[in-house]
């Protein structure tokens, strides 16, 4: 794929609609259903089945013809009325695509009709990645609960964190916030509604990725603190239980102590064996918590040129953003594949971890890439387990590098479907993982020392 | 206004995609359409379909929320193309539901500039479904685009030429199939001519006229093109006496009537062969004894089930084909027919595989059509022609054996010591029984308990009925006999039913 010159391409993404049915799909009691084209309900009912929940979507067929019909709305309304009697969702999330958005179905309307429903509004041209999908849909559902009333029912010194981490992070979250004196309620996103309803009445939230804008805004409605990033990597560990202790009122040389633990645990991690001196990585995801994990990199001695993310700036990244631009990184919100696709070219790294296209391209470089999403965004990374775990993954790839240059050498004479033409990458054929010359890293001092030892 | 579950067709873009994307040659494609146009088929889908990481040849105009508003996509797909004709001869720009919703203007820069070429196909994606639309595309390149082409000379063959059209992208064991009735078409002492998508380039459609015979891989298209061609049509067969006919009428169309025949021997000999042991051995009697589902597009649902019923001698439970749904609102609703007469086997999809689970029924799942995440990129896994007669029988008895071995008696190695507690309590309560210091506790079986037995038995294969029986009467009793119950309730059945699932 060449990067195109003649006009802005959209932001690198899956189709946001996913984003958003990774959170509803995974809810109990609730039935999806969206408003589109079929060909959107078969790619997205698809991609659910098997990246999010293990549950049916509904949809109604809509031709041409329906879209000019003037009884659509109560068509629409009646179908929806007559799937709500049938099945008996305790919540009918509606999502509004493209074409169905477009000619102006008014789900807002439905919602009026039926308590059950959901309205949120997710299309390919609006909302601006599949991430920041995410969060309209959690912003959708804590609004419902408002309406409900759900929020009344405030909580002092009590703790609810935001964001798809995985399960072993929120036990880390809960155990230093119960370390500070706190109580920890719950993790949203989730598959049961009444952690969402417990979200509403804490007293303070941890945001633990930067792209949910809309909800932080909602819980500040409120009154309820928000606290931004997360505990990744040792200098951020510390800030962040600072900042988090400040905000929740917790007593200052208590959090001190605390910061100071934690910190100390992920730097031991960090200047460990697991150290990765000498090697250069591209992170270049569309999930929203690129920038945590390019500072935990960095932090463990990578030399980490580029950061790419697919959502957009927002003060909520703000901490992160600065330190990483402070180490002269280079950092590109709402980035195309073909930004992702001419850092791999230019700086030639020992691992990208990108999204699928470009991860295919620097394996056909040599380099030991991986899905982002799969490998990266499926895996614990707060305090020093975290740490520990993404660097352990770190150096298992390396260390596939040579089986992935094999492979490579052996294709390498003939035209396979390749992004990269053969004789661009004949130069950085690597015979070996030691051997770095053909990456075009010069100092390679700390890996021959490593060898010796 | 029908109201769908679990959609599992796509719509006319995907189908024109699909068609288009596997040919070589130099041209790209340009997605008139938003973000998610470009990157569900071609980003996610297509490497759970087919294994394909991302196209090459593939741009899009990214419709954002300004276009839709304002300035509708003819700005920059002109823009597009202009950059991109300096690299390609041709470019196929596709309509996609959005752009025809907000009626871009597309179809305007169908152009011929300098010998390269700018095609508008609208996909139509609004209306028509992904068969409809592969059709439709097969058409579109034969009528329209074949005509403008460079005309390729005809391929230097002392052999009869023979035509394969169907094998694309997004369509179940593609691969396979398509290897096996390659296989089948030299044995006989043809040769290729064209085969459409796969193993094409753009410019090879010139030769088309060319084929004497033209196989249709796939009923659910295909054949609109081979009747516009005009020459003698075979569809890609399933099961042994399909496949006889079809090699045979092969023969027959080709002049070579004398090497079919000796092909069908030498098969008998070799592919065959495993075939007919395995049909000879004891295998076969769990066939005869067990029962199938199929719930797949028309070519393989009808192939299956012919072989699997016909042949093979398995009940047939279900036999559907996946689109008829989307044009009755009378036809089969799978996870109903599921539940009720529950098939020992499902050929199926995703969909259908999750409803098994859902129902935590018995049913083995065996993939048989998409959507479905699967690498299916191996040629040695045909359903079609007798390669695929010997693969369907290994798979089906290797699922069946699984099931057995589901069934056969273990100690848990974790449960080892409970058991062994539990042995000598039971033990004690026996010893006292004896000596008349307790009372016996015999566990009776209420009604519903005894009719649940039944209901669950029959879920279980033939096969496996009798250990199955004696293992749900003995452990169901002890379960009512820990929870202090004098009769065993339909719940203990289950709870106990859900174990042989491991």
């Amino acid at each position: 794929m060449e990067p195109i010159k003649s006009i802005k391409l959209a932001t690198q993404s899956p189709c946001p609609a996913f984003g958003g049915l990774r959170i509803l799909t995974r809810l109990e009691g609730f039935l999806p259903i969206m408003l589109g084209n079929h060909g959107c309900y078969y790619g997205l009912n698809f991609l659910s089945h098997f990246y999010a929940a293990r549950k049916s979507t509904y949809a109604p067929l809509l031709y041409s013809l329906d879209f000019a019909d003037r009884n659509l709305q109560h068509k629409l309304a009646k179908a929806i009325e007559e799937v709500i009697e049938k099945e008996k969702p305790e919540f009918v999330p509606v999502i509004n695509l493209c074409v169905a958005t477009t000619v102006g179905i008014d789900i807002d309307e439905m919602a009026r009709q039926f308590p059950e429903i959901i309205p949120l509004t997710i299309t390919g041209f609006g909302t601006r990645s599949h991430a920041e999908a995410k969060d309209v849909s959690i912003d959708g559902i804590f609004k419902k609960l408002r309406q409900n009333g759900d929020h009344k029912l405030k909580e002092p010194g009590t703790v609810a964190s935001i964001g798809e981490v995985f399960p072993a992070d929120t036990i880390a979250i809960e155990q230093l916030v119960e370390k500070m004196g706190l109580k920890y309620r719950a993790n949203v996103p989730s598959k049961d509604i009444n952690d969402f309803r417990k979200a509403l009445n804490v007293s303070t939230v941890a945001c633990l990725h930067p792209f949910y804008t809309k909800t932080a805004k909602q819980f500040n409605e409120l009154g309820i603190n928000t606290v931004n990033s997360a505990p990744v990597g040792a200098e951020c560990t510390y800030d962040w239980v600072k900042n988090f202790a400040e905000t929740a009122g917790v007593d200052s040389r208590k959090a001190e102590k605390i910061a100071l633990e934690e910190r100390d645990a992920v730097q031991k991690v960090l200047s460990g064996p697991l150290s990765l001196k000498g090697y250069r990585i591209l992170v270049a995801g569309y999930e929203g918590i690129e920038l945590l994990i390019a500072r935990l990199l960095v932090e463990a001695g990578a030399d980490v040129p580029y950061v790419s993310t697919s959502i957009g700036r927002s003060s909520l990244c703000e901490p992160d953003l600065t330190w990483l631009l402070e180490r002269g990184i280079n950092v590109k919100f709402r980035k195309s594949a073909a930004d992702d696709l001419m850092a791999v070219k230019e700086y030639k790294p020992h691992i990208a971890l990108a999204a699928t296209d470009v991860a295919g391209m620097g394996k056909e470089l040599g380099s030991a890439s991986v899905y982002f999403t799969n490998l990266i965004a499926a895996r614990p990374t707060f305090l020093a387990h975290g740490a520990e775990n993404l660097l352990q993954l770190m150096h298992r790839l390396l260390k596939t590098s040579p089986s992935l240059n094999k492979v490579r050498t052996f294709f390498q004479d003939f035209d396979m479907p390749r992004s990269i033409p053969v004789q661009d990458v004949q130069q950085h054929l690597c015979p070996s993982y030691t051997d770095l010359s053909c990456l075009g890293i010069k100092d390679d001092s700390t890996i021959r020392r490593k060898e010796k030892e | 206004m029908q109201m769908m579950r679990d959609v599992d067709l796509a719509n006319g873009y995907w189908g024109a995609l699909a068609v288009l994307t596997p040919m070589k040659g130099n041209f790209c494609l340009v997605i008139d359409g938003p973000i998610g146009c470009h990157y569900v088929p071609v980003d996610s889908a297509l490497n759970y379909t087919d294994a394909i990481p991302y196209l090459q040849n593939v741009f899009a105009t990214h419709i954002i929320e300004k276009d839709v508003a304002l300035d509708g996509t003819l700005h920059k797909l002109r823009k597009l193309c202009g950059e991109l004709l300096q690299h390609y001869d041709d470019i196929f720009i596709l309509s996609c539901q959005e752009s025809e919703i907000i009626s871009s203007e597309g179809a305007m820069l169908e152009a011929e500039i300098d010998g390269r070429r700018v095609w508008y196909i609208n996909t139509a994606s609004l209306d028509i479904d992904d068969y409809q639309a592969r059709e439709d595309t097969l058409l579109f390149l034969y009528n329209r685009v074949r005509p403008k082409l460079p005309a390729q000379p005809a391929k230097e063959s002392p052999k009869p030429l023979v035509n394969i059209i169907g094998p694309t992208f997004g369509n179940f064991n593609a691969y396979a199939d398509f290897a096996e009735i390659k296989r089948i078409v030299t044995s006989i002492g043809a040769d290729i001519n064209v085969a459409l998508p796969f193993e094409c380039s753009l410019n090879d459609i010139t030769r088309l006229d060319d084929g004497a015979v033209n196989i249709i891989m796939y009923k659910e298209y295909g054949e609109g093109l081979g009747k516009a061609l005009g020459k003698p049509m075979l569809f890609g067969p399933i099961g042994i006496a399909a496949t006889t006919e079809f090699i045979t009428e092969l023969g027959q169309l080709l002049g070579l009537e004398e090497e079919a025949k000796a092909f069908i021997a030498e098969e008998k000999r070799t592919t065959l062969q495993g075939f007919w042991d395995v049909w000879r051995s004891p295998h076969q009697d769990i066939f005869r004894t067990s029962s199938f589902g199929v719930y797949a597009h028309r070519t393989y649902t009808e192939g299956l089930t012919t072989f699997l019923r016909d042949e093979l001698g398995f009940e047939e439970a279900i036999s559907a084909v996946k689109t008829d749904r989307w044009k009755s609102k009378k036809a089969l609703d799978i996870e109903e027919a599921l539940l009720e007469n529950t098939p020992t086997l499902l050929f199926g999809s995703i969909n259908e595989k999750v409803y098994i689970t859902e129902h935590i029924l018995s049913t083995r799942f065996i993939p048989a059509a998409h959507p479905m995440p699967i690498v299916c990129r191996a040629t040695g896994t045909p359903y079609m022609g007798f390669g695929g007669v010997m693969y369907l029988t290994q798979i089906v008895s290797n699922e069946l054996f699984d099931i057995l071995y589901s069934h056969i008696h273990i100690e848990y190695a974790t449960e080892k010591d409970k058991r062994r507690q539990e042995r000598e309590v039971s033990r004690k309560e026996w010893e006292e029984e004896l000596k008349g210091q307790a009372v016996a506790r015999e566990v009776k079986w209420s009604e519903e308990a005894l009719k649940q037995m039944d209901v669950v038995l029959k879920r279980v294969p033939f096969f496996v009925r009798v250990s199955a029986s004696k293992m749900l009467k003995v452990e169901s009793e002890k379960l009512a006999k820990e929870k202090f119950r004098e009769y065993v309730l339909p719940e203990d059945v289950d709870a106990i039913f859900s174990r042989f699932k491991r």
